[in-house]
């Protein structure tokens, strides 16, 4: 298990990545809580070692991702509504960016991510196809469809 | 668009309470972790040091029971008696006096712990010098076990070594250096006396039936022996003791081992019974 200092490093340096994959994925702060705490939980109970600063944050976005995978399909969930969900995120975001972003929040889950982890965090296909866990072609061909949905909602604007 | 969505995500940050409340809950985890890892770890100590105390003991008493459990007894008979307790290691772990000259013996002498052949070698040694052994005396070694090769062993040391230590001292003593059963041994034990001076007494009584064990504790067996000759087959209460015997006549059968060691020193396998006499075999053979 990892020590204190160590988790106030991963926190400071990880939060707002973690934050964002939470954010596209979940619509109550409640779950993003419960993420958010899962996800560094995790990551101090990991034993193993990072080859590099790179290596752990790309260990942290596929933890996240797959915590939040988790939690929205999980039975309890799909079944349950509990009050907590009056309790939505918060939007501070206005204007042309929060219409952008509208439109990457209804995108499939498999197509936010790629749309996130290609545009925001700058990894190439190849890179994301290691974090998902998935095939290049795979991440290319989600890419493709997701520019080309987001085109269109968006009435032509280039993506590029 | 690239932009865009870069300074969309850009303006989403974790919240500094959510960051804290992640930070304590961490902090609880690993405090409470490593609380466990330490009660586990002196539960775990705790345990080892029990186990090991309770190994410690268990080793430590079959060792004592397997070294200070004899498995022999080795009496040696000059004038002072003693009785030697030897573990299954050959070693000495009781030595006990049966006499006055005996226990003066062993005051000056400590035997604990050693080989057998050590401590007899060292104890003959010390009556020699201390002018028990007559030159005309008899140096008297019987040995009790229930193992008959470590009877055969010990049999075969002691009487080289004995006849080896008497010749080094210019005595011409004799050596008798042979092996009883258990039943002789006990007898010569009740009667506080080694077994060689029981036998020997137990031979006179066939000769004189009146004379007692008591009466002959304090003699010799060089000195019992001499008054089995003078008998003749006769009763010669007068030589020892004041007459009054305790004992009524008893059968030469009732010695048991008796008869046949010291009528038939030839057949000691008969009875477990063995003797070596180092030239002095015409005494006991012819006497008896």
């Amino acid at each position: 298990m990892r020590n204190e200092t160590e988790a106030n490093r991963a926190i400071e340096l990880y939060a707002d990545t973690v934050r964002h994959i939470c954010f596209m994925h979940l619509k109550n702060y409640a779950d993003v809580e419960d993420v958010f705490q899962d996800v560094f939980l995790k990551y101090i109970l990991y034993t193993g070692e990072f080859e590099s600063d790179d290596h752990e944050k790309a260990w942290l976005v596929r933890v996240s991702i797959n915590a939040c995978k988790d939690l929205l399909k999980s039975f309890f969930r799909k079944k349950v509504h509990s009050i907590e969900d009056v309790n939505v995120e918060p939007f501070y975001i206005q204007g042309d960016e929060r219409e952008l972003l509208d439109h990457v929040l209804r995108l499939p889950p498999k197509y936010k991510n790629v749309i996130y982890l290609f545009y925001y965090e700058g990894y190439t296909a190849v890179e994301i196809a290691k974090i998902l866990g998935k095939n290049e072609n795979t991440v290319y061909s989600w890419l493709s469809r997701a520019k080309k949905q987001l085109k269109t909602e968006l009435g032509g604007e280039s993506i590029e | 668009m690239n932009n865009k969505v870069r300074q969309s995500f850009d303006k989403i940050h974790a919240e500094v309470a959510l960051k804290q409340e992640t930070a304590n809950f961490l902090h609880e985890k690993i405090r409470q972790k490593s609380g466990k890892r330490k009660i586990a770890q002196s539960r775990f100590r705790f345990a080892a040091v029990c186990a090991s105390f309770v190994m410690l003991f268990i080793i430590g008493g079959f060792s004592y029971n397997l070294y200070f459990t004899p498995r022999a007894y080795v009496d040696i008979d000059v004038n002072p008696s003693i009785e030697l307790s030897v573990n299954r290691f050959g070693r000495i772990i009781k030595a006990s006096p049966y006499n006055e000259e005996g226990a003066a013996i062993l005051q000056g002498v400590n035997v604990q712990h050693m080989s057998y052949e050590d401590a007899v070698d060292i104890l003959i040694g010390a009556m020699v010098i201390s002018d028990y052994l007559k030159q005309d005396g008899m140096v008297s070694v019987t040995i009790q076990t229930d193992d008959k090769n470590r009877e055969n062993n010990m049999l075969g040391g002691l009487q080289t070594m004995v006849e080896s230590l008497l010749q080094t001292h210019h005595t011409s003593a004799m050596t008798n250096v042979f092996a009883v059963n258990e039943d002789v041994k006990s007898q010569a034990h009740q009667n506080h006396m080694t077994p060689a001076k029981y036998l020997a007494i137990s031979e006179l009584q066939r000769v004189d039936p009146t004379v007692t064990y008591e009466d002959c504790r304090n003699h010799t067996i060089s000195e019992i022996n001499e008054m089995i000759r003078g008998h003749g087959g006769e009763h010669h209460t007068d030589k020892i003791g004041d007459g009054s015997n305790e004992l009524e006549p008893q059968p030469a059968a009732d010695y048991g081992m008796e008869e046949n060691c010291l009528n038939n020193p030839a057949t000691p396998s008969s009875q477990s019974m063995h003797r070596n006499q180092h030239e002095g075999d015409g005494e006991h053979g012819g006497g008896h």
